[in-house]
Parts: structure tokens; C-alpha cells; sequence
């Protein structure tokens, strides 16, 4: 054993790859070698919790051109894309061999109704059923409420994917999107509240609320999302709200410029 | 871990959205580590978006073999490397940004833990590029030695001592830069 071996085993410790720290006979040789143990003392004050890193953040100009790249090749992504024509063989084919989860699910409401259809009479089936599908509601929109009140912003994006893959349609759940579009310190999240709206326009309260959103929203990038949602899917009462907001200076410059360009084209 | 893979593997699959989620939960660490590879914060954040428009653009390629942290750094690691290549006459690496470091401390203590974590930023700093590298990648990004190795593609023994050069180069250079090299 030289030492090579124990600095080396010390490193391998310190660094978590090893869990046992120096042995006996490896501190006598650091205790008979000063100048072994002057790099030792080094090495435990280069790893010690004291000199753990200070981490900067970065800029949220970072985020402004991570989320303008990404919305590029969504576009680019859309635009390249053709709807595939699938023959009735490869759709019962592609239905038959989803993902595990799918299959799971579509057995579990497969063995529900049969075993509904069985043991219960059929006014009952209903009022089971029903009951059933609200519990499921509920306990999905409790799950999506947890997963999008959670303190970092990543999680918060899980969770709005989330609301949006189970269908949420819980008011609670639109309660909790709603404030972190108009609130969220992540721009990020706010874009993605706004994708999840993008199925819920039709509930005329959320399209109002949408549109108070618009002059909330500081962040360009959210302003515009929004704008861009609402004159996509909005109703003609939206798109004329939109065509006054044009005008009335209450905006971000980008934002009324896209508007203004909205109207150049007759889309508002 | 599992997680990311599992988002990297929506992405290849065309769910662009996911990779807003990875980049959320990756963006600060990838930062943090181009800074402490000698990088101004501008760059920094340049490197980052690029890291992040190739992990876009080779996305096809992400087979899940290895995590997706040790993907993601390997793909950090080229970029920054094509980065040095593109600017190799203009500079080494940026001068190193100590007020980045300089906190607010008033107890001595903290007076004296801030100014060692200066004077190992600067040692850091003045270390050669590849053995700087792998100090960051596990003092700082806390990944564990076989990851590092199929990054820098070496074996375990010759990771080893390599990390175990690199410290020793850094302690030199800290000695240095401290005054206690006996000079």
C-alpha cells in the first residue's frame, strides 16, 4: 500500500463512490507522512460541507429563448407532420397492442361493467356507475391540485400535464390553473396553464377569465400565448374584445404588436 | 432518473412539450456547470440553449442505454468543446467572475469560507481543462465515477487516477494562489 492507494480510497470516499472511509492501517501512513497528511487535510477541506457550491441562476432571458426555440419546432413540427390514413387492420391493430397502462385501464372497465352488469338490477348499474366515474373525477383532480400546488417549477409542469391527460374538468382544478397563469414566477408554467385552457375555451367563464388574464400578464411571451389562444379558439366576442385591447394601450409593446398584426391579417 | 428518461423518451417519441419539463430541472445545474468550467455567465447561458437545441435535434439518437443526465452531459461536454474550438484564438477561458462568489457575510467564519471557496474557484480555474472537467462533474454535479468514465470514455482505474492527478494539480495551484507554497 503506497500513497497513492489511500489519497485515492480518501477521493473515492469524500466523492461518494466508495462508503468506507480510510482504514487503520492507512491512517498510520498519512500519521508517518506529512507531507501525506497535508494533502489529506487539503482534500477533506476541498470536499467539506462548507465549500459546497454556491449555485448562480441563470437569467430569465435563458428561459425567453429555451421557450421561443421550443415553440419553433412545435410549429416546424405541426407543419412537417401529415394525418396518417390508417387501414381498419392497422387501427384494430394499433388498439389492440397500447401501453401497458391502457390495456390496464381498459381491462379494469371492461371487468367493471361486466361485473356491474351481473350482480346489480339495472337501476342500480346507473347509480353505481355514475358514483364511480365521480370518484375517479374527484380523486383525479385531488391528485392533479397536489401535483401543481408543489413548490418547483418542474413539478408544477408535471402536474398541468397531468390535469390535462385526465381530462380535468373539476372547477377547483381550473380555480388552481387560473392563479398560476395570472401569478407563477415561471414563465414556463404559465405557457403551460395556457396550453391546458386550450380544451376548456368553451366554458364561457374561463374564456372571460382568459381574457382579464391578457392584461395581467407582464411576460410578453405569456401575453401572446394567450392572445394567440383566445384568437384561435375564442368566441366573436373575444376576438372583438382582442381587436379593442389593440388599441387601448394597456399591453406589452410585443403584445399589441401582435395584435395589430392580427388585425392587418382579419384574424380579430 | 428514471423520470427524465422517461421524458427524453416522450420527446424522441415527438411530445415536444416534455423536454420543457427536463429543461426546467436541468437548466440551473448545466448552468452552474459551465460556470465552474471558467464560462461568463453570457456564455454560460449561450451553451445551455445549445446543449438544449441539440438534445432537440438528436433526439432520435437518446436509445436510454445510459441515463439521461450522463446523455445530457455528454452532449454538454461536446458543446462546450466545439465552443473553445470556435474561439480557441480569442481566448483561453473567460477570466473567472469572483464577484459571482463574493457573498454578503459579516461573521468571519463565513468571511473565511467564502474566500477558500474563491481561492479552490481560481485553482480550479488555472487547472488543465480535462482534469478541471472532472472535478466539476463530480465535486460539483455530483455524479458518480462510472457515469463520468463512459462520458470521458476511460475505465474506472484510469478515472480514478486521473481524479486523483486533478486533485493534486488543483492543491498545488492552491497553494499557490494562497501563499502557502512555502514562495
Amino acid at each position: 500500500m503506497n500513497s497513492h492507494t489511500v489519497v485515492t480510497a480518501k477521493i473515492d470516499y469524500l466523492s461518494g463512490n466508495s462508503e468506507l472511509d480510510i482504514n487503520d492501517s492507512m491512517k498510520k501512513i498519512v500519521a508517518d507522512d506529512p507531507e501525506l497528511a497535508q494533502e489529506m487535510r487539503f482534500i477533506e477541506s476541498f470536499w467539506h460541507k462548507d465549500n459546497d457550491p454556491v449555485d448562480e441562476q441563470p437569467s430569465a432571458n435563458l428561459d425567453v429563448q429555451f421557450y421561443r426555440m421550443l415553440s419553433q419546432a412545435k410549429s416546424a413540427q405541426t407543419a412537417v407532420s401529415q394525418p396518417e390514413r390508417l387501414s381498419w387492420w392497422q387501427q384494430l391493430q394499433h388498439w389492440i397492442t397500447p401501453k401497458p397502462m391502457m390495456q390496464f385501464a381498459t381491462l379494469a372497465v371492461v371487468f367493471a361493467i361486466g361485473y356491474g352488469s351481473n350482480n346489480l338490477q339495472p337501476q342500480q348499474t346507473d347509480e353505481s356507475f355514475a358514483g364511480l366515474e365521480q370518484q375517479v373525477q374527484s380523486l383525479s383532480a385531488l391528485v392533479a391540485m397536489s401535483m401543481i400546488n408543489k413548490g418547483s417549477a418542474s413539478e408544477r409542469l408535471t402536474g398541468i400535464t397531468y390535469s390535462r391527460q385526465t381530462g380535468g374538468r373539476d372547477p377547483a382544478v381550473d380555480g388552481v390553473l387560473l392563479k398560476l397563469l395570472n401569478t407563477d414566477r415561471s414563465t414556463a408554467v404559465r405557457l403551460s396553464a395556457i396550453n391546458a385552457f386550450s380544451s376548456r375555451l368553451s366554458v364561457s367563464a374561463i374564456e372571460t377569465q382568459l381574457l382579464d388574464s391578457v392584461l395581467r400578464q407582464e411576460q410578453p411571451l405569456v401575453q401572446i400565448g394567450l392572445i394567440k389562444l383566445l384568437a384561435g379558439k375564442g368566441s366573436e366576442s373575444s376576438l372583438s374584445e382582442l381587436s379593442q385591447m389593440a388599441d387601448d394601450g394597456r399591453l406589452t409593446p410585443e403584445g399589441s404588436e401582435f395584435l395589430q398584426q392580427l388585425k392587418a391579417k382579419n384574424l380579430i | 432518473m428514471t423520470d427524465e428518461n422517461e421524458l427524453m423518451m416522450q420527446v424522441k417519441g415527438g411530445q415536444l412539450d416534455s423536454l420543457a419539463i427536463l429543461f426546467e430541472s436541468n437548466k440551473k445545474r448545466l448552468f452552474n456547470f459551465f460556470r465552474k468550467m471558467g464560462n461568463s455567465p453570457e456564455v454560460s447561458e449561450d451553451l445551455v440553449q445549445e446543449t438544449f437545441m441539440r438534445i432537440l435535434a438528436y433526439r432520435s439518437s437518446y436509445n436510454g442505454s445510459s441515463t439521461f443526465r450522463t446523455w445530457l452531459y455528454g452532449i454538454a461536454r461536446n458543446t462546450s468543446v466545439d465552443h473553445f474550438r470556435k474561439h480557441k484564438n480569442s481566448m483561453g477561458h473567460d477570466e473567472f467572475d469572483e464577484s459571482a462568489i463574493d457573498g454578503k457575510g459579516t461573521l468571519t467564519d463565513d468571511i473565511v469560507n467564502e474566500q477558500k471557496q474563491s481561492l479552490f474557484n481560481q485553482a480550479l480555474q488555472s487547472i488543465p481543462a480535462e482534469l478541471r472537467e472532472i472535478i466539476v462533474l463530480s465535486r460539483y454535479q455530483q455524479m458518480n465515477y462510472e457515469d463520468i468514465a463512459q462520458m470521458v470514455n476511460c475505465n474506472l482505474n484510469t478515472l480514478k487516477s486521473r481524479m486523483r492527478l486533478a486533485v493534486g494539480k488543483l492543491k498545488e495551484s492552491y497553494q499557490r494562489l494562497s501563499g502557502e507554497d512555502g514562495a
